[in-house]
């Protein structure tokens, strides 16, 4: 099973503040230091249209990022494709696998947010439809892409082209194993070969002495609390301020499915995932509130317990 | 004077991008890329690591899409330049009506604060019915740029006075131009250089108050030569002589001796 490390939105929160210029320059070595320690491949992810100034095109950073390495992957998690018009990204996507031949990894989207789609002209509920469009214009690119999402409509589209697949971080491995198996299935039905299966996991080592260790939960749940708070419809309209209930019960789950202890038991528990047929790991140790030196120590504690110095598990 | 050599375009990424670190190496104030056959934005990203003073000059057609997009990968790649870019637009080919709008959108989403632009064509956010759930009124489009606002340069005299209204810049294909932007940049091409090099008044005419704040020297079209040491001769030369109003007695002739003796020159070509 493949290691990733993630993901780089470039944001500066509230929570958080940071020079936002100041995160662009010191990406390159992050992205130098992430493939010293052996990870397989670093992700970014995609927002637009909020005040934190996460970054909306991420494919240009990933230039940045592939010019300093020389075997590291680089991938969005997740590109939200349904929200770019195809011409123009496809040919950002053939300027980027010029530049690094072979190491990109395109994960795609449908977005879900309707400011971000009413802000480009978009309509929110075409979004399947533009996927599709913008799928028929990448694949003769050849360049690796996953659909992410678990539902029915997203594993099909997947199955039926080939292409991977990217699980959210919720899920508990009975809910993985059954993913696969309905991966696999639809893959036959559809003729085509099962491709490779990702997941992305919220994840931190402690016990490195981290002067964030004891924090750290409080500050993912707090990141999430703001983003899903902001953002996610939980239930017929509002925000999941709104639904108090709901967003913290959301929240929990997110949480207790996160891969948060030593070294060791984040590894026993990385086993776990290639045992229930999982190809990629994209562990989310880098959020607006733990950026930084931390995290890189906290990625290089992994590193040494667990890869086998090709970017895979040990 | 500021010389920014445009780069061949029909080549592949690593000879433009060998390109561009080379023209830096040469004493080139900046580099232009369009967006003929790949994404200058990209190239940014990835010259971002290999430049440490150039400027890049981005050539982008706008009008066939939504031009936020593009706002947002030049926002990106301005802050992985650390505030060296410019952006110089021209209307797309059969987009021309829509040029105006565009540049309009462009200059207000550089300006780091919440708006909202009635425009026929991309009216910003479009506010559709389709689209339900926490929506607002207006957007922000980020990441804030490293310069208070990224300079836009608008290519052709017809669009000089829309330059003016905006305070963008203006690239034409002339020197003889005298209309009011924030910043003229004139485009030559490799004969019109070696004109300019021999002819004293027209050097004058370069050099004078009213002249380019910015000369583009397009390098050659054909995709097997890079840009020749005579070219680049010339352009350095001709900055020489441009810099200072009057050249001290001598002078020019110290110059000349160094470029008949190549061990007396310097460094150039």
């Amino acid at each position: 099973m493949r290691v990733g490390v993630g993901l780089w939105t470039l944001q500066s929160t509230r929570d958080a503040p940071t020079n936002v210029a100041a995160s662009y320059s010191a990406l390159a070595a992050q992205a130098q230091e992430v493939e010293q320690m052996g990870f397989h491949s670093m992700w970014f992810a995609e927002h637009r249209f909020w005040y934190d100034n996460w970054c909306p095109q991420p494919m240009i950073a990933m230039a940045a990022a592939a010019r300093v390495t020389q075997s590291l992957h680089l991938g969005t998690a997740m590109m939200l494709l349904s929200q770019h018009d195809s011409g123009r990204f496809a040919r950002t996507c053939e300027t980027l696998e010029a530049v690094a031949p072979g190491r990109i990894q395109l994960g795609v989207g449908l977005g879900h947010r309707d400011a971000e789609f009413d802000g480009l002209g978009l309509r929110r509920d075409q979004r399947g439809r533009m996927m599709e469009e913008a799928l028929d214009r990448l694949d003769p690119l050849g360049i690796p892409t996953w659909i992410g999402g678990m539902a029915d409509a997203a594993l099909r589209r997947g199955a039926s082209r080939g292409h991977g697949f990217v699980l959210p971080q919720t899920l508990y491995p009975d809910e993985i194993r059954a993913h696969v198996a309905q991966i696999s299935a639809m893959s036959a039905e559809a003729g085509r070969a099962r491709g490779p299966i990702g997941i992305i996991k919220d994840c931190w080592v402690t016990g490195d002495s981290s002067s964030m260790d004891s924090r750290i939960a409080e500050r993912i749940r707090r990141h999430y609390r703001e983003e899903a708070g902001s953002w996610w419809i939980l239930r017929g309209s509002g925000n999941g301020f709104q639904q108090p209930e709901l967003l913290e019960r959301q929240l929990e789950r997110v949480f207790d499915a996160a891969l948060i202890g030593p070294a060791n038991m984040v590894a026993e528990h990385l086993g776990e995932l290639e045992a229930c047929g999982i190809d990629l790991v994209i562990l989310r140790f880098w959020f607006d509130v733990t950026a930084g030196v931390d995290a890189l120590r906290s990625m290089a504690s992994l590193a040494g317990a667990a890869l086998d110095g090709a970017g895979s598990l040990r | 004077m500021r010389l920014i050599l445009h780069l061949r375009e029909a080549v592949g990424v690593e000879e433009i991008l060998a390109d561009a670190i080379e023209a830096e190496k040469r004493g080139f104030d900046g580099v232009a890329l369009s967006d003929a056959r790949w994404s200058p934005t990209v190239l940014a990203g990835a010259l971002s690591t290999g430049l440490s003073g150039v400027r890049l000059l981005l050539r982008c057609e706008v009008g066939a899409e939504n031009p936020l997009y593009l706002v947002e990968e030049a926002l990106v790649a301005e802050n992985l330049l650390g505030g060296r870019l410019t952006l110089a637009l021209r209307a797309a080919s059969g987009f021309e009506e829509r040029f105006t709008e565009a540049v309009e959108l462009v200059s207000l989403a550089f300006r780091d604060r919440p708006f909202r632009s009635d425009g026929q064509f991309w009216p910003t956010p479009a506010g559709l019915t389709a689209n339900r759930h926490n929506l607002e009124e207006r957007v922000r489009v980020g990441p804030a740029s490293v310069q208070e606002r990224i300079p836009i340069w608008l290519t052709g005299e017809r669009w000089a006075s829309l330059a003016a209204r905006l305070g963008c810049g203006l690239i034409l294909g002339s020197r003889e131009s005298d209309q009011p932007c924030g910043h003229l940049a004139v485009e030559i091409g490799a004969e019109e250089l070696e004109k300019v090099v021999l002819d004293p008044d027209a050097l004058r005419a370069f050099g004078d108050g009213s002249g380019p704040d910015s000369l583009i020297f397009s390098a050659s079209p054909d995709p097997r030569r890079g840009v020749s040491a005579a070219q680049v001769h010339s352009l350095i030369d001709l900055r020489a002589k441009m810099q200072m109003f009057q050249l001290p007695p001598g002078l020019a002739e110290h110059w000349a001796e160094s470029d008949s003796d190549p061990r007396k020159g310097s460094e150039r070509g």
